[in-house]
């Protein structure tokens, strides 16, 4: 039995990354107004990876480190700080002032250190870090948001067009549903056909059904069930968004089918071969080279047909 | 099961995790994967007991059925596939 983990720290990087001004707008609206979106933002990934030490490498929090405009002209780097991890983590508040801290060291830049707290322990709130001692003080205060507090305003979220009203429905629910596999499957059809129901584009149900599936981790017999059920209601709607994306599957299906059976039936796939091969997306010319890959006398023969099926389907 | 793949193999398959797999794809590549395994058994051998395409079709696992692939092609007769699955069945 493979085990169902949600894979929370992607679906909010991603996330954060795809939507960082209605990020803002959701989370922390009175800095956005102070933004001058006009002269764009720039993530600084490698000025943070410079600063992150090879101890806190692949810890359950993402951080995110952007530099931005202020109406008033001045420049401002915001660090965004995502604590996803479910236990309370008693060195949260210290390591906010070590990153704060540290950029400020070496890039002398002022940054506004702010925190989202994706845990479930409501009376987890850091909020500060301080010490002092015979007159000498420092304290560093961050503003953050708990995930866990939009859990009573449930209506607000649903009735928000903003995408982290979508992820944080998710985030709560799947949470709340880490031992009721079934109840998860149902909020996340739900969460799912919704964004339809609103009339979102195209595009941005696909996008934000990419960060909902990799929270709302299932089984493969629920993932199944799940599949089943969205082909109808898409079809059904007359939307086939999601079904149209996942033909792909179907294709790397049989692409792999193909390069394992070449390299069953003659210990060696060439890597010009396979990267031929994965190259053709038209299922029916799969189909085909499928069969070939069965009966073929030699990885020459193959690579022959498989040459005509891609000047064939050439797109 | 590494040696099994070349470094070819493993090169296109870490090359197709780059971007996201959704749930939904992954489904379809397993059921597609499946399929294929049945296919095969069913061009190889002309009996191929509806047990058996059950048992395969209750597996997921992309490494798992592309061994199975592997073995679809190679095994001897029905009876040694069928052995060698429920041998997979009680490892994992």
């Amino acid at each position: 039995m493979s085990e169902v983990k949600a894979d929370y720290d992607g679906a909010w990087k991603e996330g954060v990354e795809q939507y960082f001004e209605p990020f803002l707008a959701f989370f922390f609206p009175e800095i956005q107004a102070e933004i001058d979106w006009t002269r764009g933002y720039e993530f600084l990934d490698q000025e943070l990876q410079q600063l992150i030490r090879e101890s806190e490498v692949g810890k359950q929090f993402v951080d995110k480190l952007i530099k931005v405009w202020l109406n008033d002209g001045k420049e401002t780097w915001l660090l965004i700080h995502l604590e996803i991890q479910s236990q309370v983590d008693t060195g949260f508040a210290k390591r906010m002032f070590s990153y704060h801290y540290r950029i400020f060291d070496r890039y002398g830049q002022e940054v506004v250190s702010l925190a989202i707290l994706g845990d479930s322990q409501a009376s987890w709130r850091p909020q500060e870090y301080s010490y002092g001692r015979w007159g000498c003080r420092l304290s560093l205060q961050f503003p953050t948001v708990k995930l866990l507090d939009y859990q009573p305003r449930w209506l607000e979220l649903e009735a928000s067009d903003n995408p982290f009203a979508v992820l944080v429905m998710a985030h709560l629910r799947t949470q709340a549903t880490t031992k009721d596999l079934t109840g998860r499957l149902r909020w996340k059809l739900s969460l799912v056909k919704r964004m339809y129901e609103l009339g979102y584009s195209r595009d941005k149900i696909l996008q934000l059904f990419d960060l909902i599936d990799r929270l709302m981790a299932l089984p493969p017999n629920l993932d199944l069930n799940f599949k089943t059920e969205l082909q109808r209601f898409e079809a059904e709607q007359k939307m086939r968004y999601v079904s149209s994306i996942e033909r792909l599957g179907i294709s790397e299906g049989i692409q792999q089918s193909i390069a394992s059976i070449v390299e069953a039936r003659f210990n060696y796939v060439p890597p010009e071969l396979v990267e031929q091969l994965n190259q053709i997306y038209d299922n029916e010319s799969l189909k085909r080279l499928l069969k070939q890959a069965m009966t073929t006398i030699s990885i020459a023969e193959f690579q022959q047909q498989l040459s005509q099926e891609n000047t064939g389907t050439d797109t | 099961m590494g040696n099994a793949h070349s470094t070819e193999l493993k090169q296109f398959e870490d090359d197709k995790k780059m971007a996201y797999i959704t749930s939904v794809q992954r489904i379809e590549r397993s059921q597609t994967l499946q399929a294929s395994v049945v296919k095969i058994l069913k061009t190889r051998f002309q009996d191929t007991p509806s047990k058996l395409v059950e048992q395969i079709n209750q597996i997921y696992e992309h490494d798992r059925l592309n061994q199975l692939l592997e073995e679809a092609i190679t095994t001897g007769s029905i009876s040694d596939f069928q052995q060698q699955l429920s041998q997979e069945n009680t490892d994992t």
